[in-house]
């Protein structure tokens, strides 16, 4: 299926140290052999040993100074023949280097084709697979904690504890059924859903790292609102520190929504500048308050801004209104000029200029608090993938209905069939079945025998 | 060597596999010799007295529904019969009858004496007769050849038995017989993978000695319920089992004679059940437990022999016996056997097809405690099947092979040849993935139409069976939309179990679904009750009650289906699959599973290599 030899840039684009070019299949190493120029010595490679040279190009000139390590099938990353060569670096370099590569037969690997070769050569299994791409796509420090967690099978470890908890009353059930002679102890209904009731909540507790998941992985969205002109695109510009979003006085400029992505205290933040909400306007710009809406109900925080140079006007009352039950903070913008507006009673707002940078510095570290608060602590385990979101969800639900048949009083025997497949739906993240694990638990736990 | 004649299956071993093999095969119409080393061991029952229980007891059922004998015969001789897990759900309550071991024996015999078409002869099996890589026949002790197209081999624990008691062992099979040596090695010659086993049994104590007055009494039902639908209800007398307990001394003495036990002297090797521990091993392993449940059930009517469940050891004579005085009420106890343990060959039955056939030997087959199972029930099921595959093989039909999702026979055999075995394997009621469709009220229903088509069934049984059938489905229709009308009477027996009262007339089928609500308090106000039989009641009350979850079990065997028809072409070579862990490329190579489904079940054999299977599968 995979005869091809695959090549990539391994390491992020841009200027870095040191950029590594992988290739990956069976033959990398004839592949890599055409362009390799062994410093000292002839080279016949052996696996697990780094070799210092040169790639030279068709004409024997050299293009980099190269470390090469080779991996011999199947320990190695994908569980085929892997070199990879560690150059110095320079986007043109590192783009010189896999060129040639190409060049002597290698193909250029599609995205994410090292993880999947990874994966179907069982390297890895199917949530480690996932946590190795989103290491890839980690946009700031804790998405890529995170996804380091994964990757040594701490998600699997939390799932394991769920799928712990379901086993030992699903053991209990069955010992009790299979063995009904035996002093195993003997579990009651209202036992079983007192014990399927922790399950549930274990699982309830993963599942609500699932938003925290996506917060971390794709970023907290913070959304601009505030009535034309009342300074939106100059703060989003001001944050994002980039002429990004035109800033005009004419109100309704801003006719779609822009987004940054800035890096907080190590926290990805998603700023959109929004269009103006005002009660008119042409049909483009309603376009753009359609979308304007759209984006405040997806929201994690809405930054509500007011003119601080003028009274609230009953678009701002409306707003305010609007927003009353969103999380919201109020920014009151252009502080510089003297100070009119009349805030809501009991609710706090921060002051700022764009013109002389004031309350800036606070207003980062909200956004900060605010970003930590919804994703939680550093260390906390978190369901950032939705096929694992999916499973896990279906088992919380599986586990529901066995609470309730404890509940309703259906036999044990009844409230055995959720919880199996609570466990099956679990089974689909950890990659385990239930069969053995169950067999061995009941064999574990209890002393059963003639 | 002289010719002893010409069969069309010749079987090996004349256990409870042997049995049903020899039975099944000459009821599809073959000519069929039993060979077995001793009449008189034909049906014995060397470990404890019980058939049945649960997953057990539906094996058992499911005999009787494929024509076999084994419920039928327990239900002539039990000693006392019971009904397990009454109140735990519908398919997992068992039935589970104490056997009176010689009553039974005696009248298995007679049953295939009675068998058309079977002879029964005394001859010791030394070695299997073969052509390239087809079977022939068998060879004796004594030098007889019989000649055959298909042999099952049902040795039992007998293969090089080995019988171990403290540091003395001796070369034997179960309980003083003989073993069967060379036939392992014969076996071996044709390439076949032999593995060795141990098991154990308890000592037997005489009924005089027992001071009951310390034990708990266990009765068995007042209206006993009976395996095979074939069997008369008139009363029989029953036999009390007693529960009673080790003591902190058991322990003790346990502890100070270990050293002395041939398991943790290195003395045997083989791997032992879990599910069947001694005495020793449960005290090494569970320590923390401060006494042990025994129960002492008696082996017949006719002798004052009882068997002591839960103490299987293989521990030294005189320690036994120390050990059976520690127990609560055996103070005076005279010890009539000694408890001992066992080891023997089996044959991997990984190196099996699904219908029990070696991949060795085209026409040899297997079936039993040779397979690496433990229980009778799992052995006369096995039987049943080889010896209908065999005949199957003689007849040009395709082979006899049941699915996970039909009967817990499928699951057994599954098991077996797609998991292999770590350790002697028995049948739970949670091994079965569709537990709630493999019930006992349901097993003819299953299975009748492949019983009949197979021939292991009468016609008209059959046809019996399909019109209950359609009565069921009469009634449930009827009683979704007979109403039950909102008065006192009905009301009052509402309050009776504790579940709401009317406000409105209902329908019984939803009322029924009430968990609380059993049939028998709606019977009364149902004109339709009072002309059903009890058994067709259970199963109307049963598809009703349980419709929500049987229709969930419903869409899982649909999905589980889906896989299991996912065929994969015999002359795939999984080697060239790039992306196959090796060891997944290892077994799949050797087990040659027909479906993913199967492909699944294979133990080396990750989700992810199912994954590349199937994108491989879906690229052809």
């Amino acid at each position: 299926m995979y005869q091809e030899v695959i090549a990539a840039i391994s390491t992020a684009p841009g200027e870095g140290g040191i950029a590594i070019v992988r290739l990956s299949g069976d033959g990398s190493i004839e592949v890599v052999k055409k362009c390799f120029r062994r410093r000292k010595g002839r080279f016949s490679p052996r696996p697990w040993r780094v070799y210092l040279g040169d790639i030279v190009d068709s004409d024997g000139r050299r293009i980099d100074e190269c470390l090469l390590t080779f991996f011999r099938s199947p320990n190695s990353y994908t569980g085929e023949d892997v070199v990879e060569l560690g150059i110095h670096g320079g986007a043109f370099v590192a783009v010189r280097v896999l060129e040639r590569l190409l060049e002597c037969g290698a193909v250029l690997a599609a995205p994410g084709e090292f993880t999947k070769r990874a994966f179907l050569q069982g390297r890895l299994d199917l949530s480690q697979a996932e946590a190795v791409i989103d290491v890839i796509r980690a946009n700031s420090d804790v998405a890529l904690q995170n996804a380091n967690l994964h990757l040594r099978g701490a998600l699997t470890a939390e799932i394991r504890e769920a799928e712990r908890a379901l086993l030992r009353v699903l053991a209990l059930i069955e010992a009790q059924i299979d063995f009904p002679d035996m002093d195993t102890p003997k579990v009651t209904l209202s036992e079983a859903g007192a014990e399927l009731e922790a399950a549930h909540a274990v699982l309830s507790k993963l599942l609500a790292s699932a938003r925290r998941g996506r917060v971390v992985k794709e970023g907290y969205r913070v959304v601009i609102v505030g009535r034309p002109n009342v300074g939106k695109s100059s703060l989003f510009n001001y944050l994002a520190g980039q002429e990004r979003a035109i800033v005009t006085d004419i109100a309704g400029t801003t006719r779609d929504i822009l987004e940054v992505s800035l890096n907080i205290n190590g926290l990805l933040v998603n700023l959109l500048d929004t269009a103006g909400l005002r009660g008119d306007g042409d049909f483009i710009e309603n376009l753009g308050m359609a979308r304007t809406e759209q984006a405040m109900l997806e929201a994690d925080l809405l930054l509500v801004l007011l003119d601080g140079s003028t009274n609230l006007t009953t678009e701002d009352e409306a707003l305010l209104a609007k927003t009353s039950t969103t999380r919201r903070l109020l920014v009151v913008t252009k502080v510089d000029l003297p100070l009119q507006v009349t805030l809501p009673p009991a609710e706090n707002a921060i002051l700022v200029s764009t013109v002389t940078g004031g309350g800036m510095v606070e207003l980062r570290e909200t956004l900060a608090r605010e970003a930590g608060r919804t994703i939680g602590g550093e260390h906390n385990l978190l369901l950032t993938n939705i096929r694992h979101t999916e499973s896990v969800r279906r088992s919380r639900e599986a586990t529901r209905a066995a609470v309730e048949a404890a509940r309703a009083g259906w036999e044990l025997e009844l409230v055995a069939i959720d919880v199996r497949q609570a466990l099956d739906y679990l089974g689909e993240v950890g990659g385990r079945t239930v069969s053995q694990s169950l067999t061995d638990e009941i064999f574990a736990q209890f002393c059963i025998g003639k | 060597m002289y010719v002893a004649g010409s069969y069309d299956c010749v079987v090996v071993g004349g256990g409870h596999a042997g049995c049903e093999a020899a039975h099944a095969a000459a009821r599809m119409g073959c000519r069929v010799v039993l060979l077995t080393h001793s009449l008189d061991a034909i049906a014995l029952m060397p470990c404890n007295p019980a058939i049945g229980g649960p997953a057990k007891g539906h094996v058992v059922a499911e005999i009787d529904a494929l024509g076999g004998l084994m419920g039928f015969v327990a239900d002539q001789t039990f000693l006392q019969m019971r009904m397990l897990n009454t109140g735990k759900g519908p398919a997992v309550r068992a039935l589970r009858a104490q056997a009176d071991k010689k009553q039974y024996q005696a009248l298995m015999k007679k049953l295939l004496e009675s068998t058309p078409g079977l002879r029964i002869i005394q001859a010791l099996v030394t070695e299997v007769l073969s052509d390239n890589g087809q079977i022939r026949g068998v060879r004796t002790h004594y030098g007889a050849e019989f000649y055959a197209a298909t042999v099952v081999i049902t040795a039992g624990t007998y293969l090089e038995g080995r019988v171990v008691v403290g540091q003395a062992s001796l070369q034997s099979g179960p309980n003083s017989l003989l073993a069967s040596t060379g036939l392992s090695a014969s076996l071996g010659r044709l390439g076949i993978e032999m593995g060795r086993f141990k098991t154990g049994t308890p000592p037997r104590i005489h009924r005089r000695s027992v001071d009951f007055s310390q034990m708990e009494e266990q009765p068995g039902d007042d209206i006993p319920a009976r395996f095979s639908a074939r069997s008369t209800r008139e009363r029989r007398a029953q036999l009390s089992c007693y529960l009673t307990y080790t003591t902190e001394r058991t322990i003790a003495i346990i502890r100070d004679n270990l050293h002395r036990s041939p398991l943790y002297s290195g003395m045997i090797e083989g791997r032992g059940p879990r599910y069947c521990p001694s005495i020793e091993d449960k005290v090494v392993r569970f320590a923390d437990k401060e006494r042990h449940q025994l129960f002492l059930e008696p082996e017949g009517f006719d002798t004052d022999e009882m068997y002591v469940q839960g103490f299987s050891t293989s521990l030294p004579e005189d320690v036994q016996v120390e050990l059976l005085r520690s127990v609560v009420g055996l103070a005076e106890v005279e010890m009539m056997r000694p408890g001992y343990a066992i080891e023997y060959d089996f044959v991997l039955p990984t190196g099996l097809s699904l219908a029990l056939e070696s991949k060795n030997c085209a026409g040899l087959f297997f079936a039993g405690q040779i397979n690496g199972s433990s229980g009778y029930e799992e052995a006369a099921g096995q039987g049943l099947l080889a010896g209908a595959n065999a005949a199957a093989r003689v007849l040009g039909r395709p082979p006899l092979v049941l699915l996970r999702s039909e009967a817990y026979l499928g699951v057994l055999v599954d098991d077996l040849v797609m998991k292999g075995v770590t350790e002697p394997y028995r049948l739970m009621t949670s091994r079965a993935e569709h537990r709630l469709l493999l019930r006992l009220d349901n097993a003819r229903s299953r299975l009748g139409e492949v019983a009949a088509q197979y021939g292991l069934i009468a016609a008209e049984d059959y046809q019996a069976i399909k019109e209950e059938d359609e009565e069921l489905a009469r009634l449930v229709a009827g009683l979704s939309s007979r109403t039950v009308p909102n008065c006192d009477a009905v009301n009052q027996v509402l309050q009776g179990v504790g579940s709401a009262p009317l406000t409105q007339a209902q329908t019984a089928a939803a009322l029924l679904r009430r968990p609380e609500v059993r049939w028998e308090h709606l019977a009364p106000f149902l004109p339709e009750a009072s002309s059903m039989s009890p058994s067709l009641a259970m199963r109307l009350e049963v598809e009703i009650k349980y419709a929500g979850y049987i229709a969930k079990e419903r869409e899982q065997v649909e999905r589980f289906l889906r896989l299991e028809n996912r065929l994969i072409a015999q002359n795939i070579n999984f080697g060239n699959i790039r992306g196959l862990s090796n060891e997944a490329k290892e077994n799949l190579t050797l087990r040659r599973p027909h479906s993913v489904g199967q492909a699944m079940r294979i133990s080396g054999v990750s989700p992810a290599d199912v994954a590349v299977l199937l994108v491989y599968l879906e690229g052809r």
